[in-house]
């Protein structure tokens, strides 16, 4: 468990090196979304796309890292994205997390983070927010 | 475990909690997705005639940690429906989907909304790159 954050403070991670069209495919094992947007070239092709994309949830999944690694799955209030751009293949994505407001009620904060991940376009794929709750009166820091 | 492959989490172990979005998986204990190709649940929705299916927005409120090994119970039901202009022609066509899961306990662990986005079959893509 981390200290109190401030706001404004940053942290940010590439979530993911490299997107390829076999984690995609992978991702689609997982999530039972199999829209041939994420999975079949040509059908995504013919629909008007570059490529197959992936899927809103799995840049989700790989943006979520940034909030759970710096404050603990556990803490997590609400998690929201707006998928605002394709990821495709080849994209390495970058997640940042600024820290929005931090609310104290006792020994208990609520902090709200801001989250956007983007592409080395500079491309903003996700937008996203967070809430995490931290009862730092109970823990020792 | 193909979870956690798929997205970078570290393997589960018993009891832990699991990732934020995991839930979002829960179609996968649908017996009837994807059998002879067909899809259930939001995907289901999807257009006829051509348009694409986007999942524009998605929200979660957590109330209770979930942990591996705990039996979630999903219901799901379509909220508002809306549309909006098109910057090149046509309308969006805006689907909510609300989803409450309920663990072994009864108790509310997951609330989520999903917005999914209907394009029409003739707007040109918004999203083209070369790949």
């Amino acid at each position: 468990m981390s200290v109190l954050p401030e706001v404004g403070q940053i942290h940010s991670m590439v979530v993911c090196d490299e997107v390829t069209r076999t984690q995609i495919v992978q991702y689609a094992g997982v999530s039972g979304d199999f829209s041939p947007l994420h999975t079949d070239e040509p059908a995504a092709r013919s629909a008007g796309k570059a490529s197959i994309m992936g899927h809103g949830m799995m840049t989700m999944a790989l943006s979520s890292r940034v909030v759970t690694s710096w404050f603990g799955i556990e803490s997590l209030r609400t998690f929201s994205a707006r998928f605002t751009a394709p990821v495709w293949p080849g994209d390495r994505l970058t997640t940042t997390a600024t820290i929005a407001a931090v609310d104290i009620h006792g020994s208990c904060a609520r902090v709200q983070i801001t989250l956007k991940t983007t592409n080395d376009d500079g491309r903003l794929v996700l937008h996203g927010d967070a809430a995490v709750a931290i009862d730092f009166g109970s823990k020792p820091k | 475990m193909a979870f956690a492959r798929a997205v970078g989490e570290p393997m589960p172990s018993p009891g832990r909690v699991v990732p934020p979005t995991f839930t979002a998986t829960s179609i996968q204990h649908d017996p009837e997705h994807m059998r002879g190709m067909r899809p259930t649940g939001a995907l289901a929705v999807a257009p006829v005639g051509g348009g694409k299916l986007l999942h524009a927005e998605q929200h979660f409120e957590y109330l209770l940690p979930v942990h591996l090994g705990d039996v979630l119970e999903v219901t799901e039901e379509y909220g508002r429906r809306w549309t909006r202009s098109s910057k090149r022609g046509g309308e969006l066509l805006f689907t909510e989907l609300v989803k409450e899961l309920r663990n072994q306990h009864g108790a509310v662990v997951v609330r989520s909304r999903m917005v999914l986005v209907e394009t029409p079959p003739t707007s040109a893509s918004v999203d083209e790159r070369p790949a």
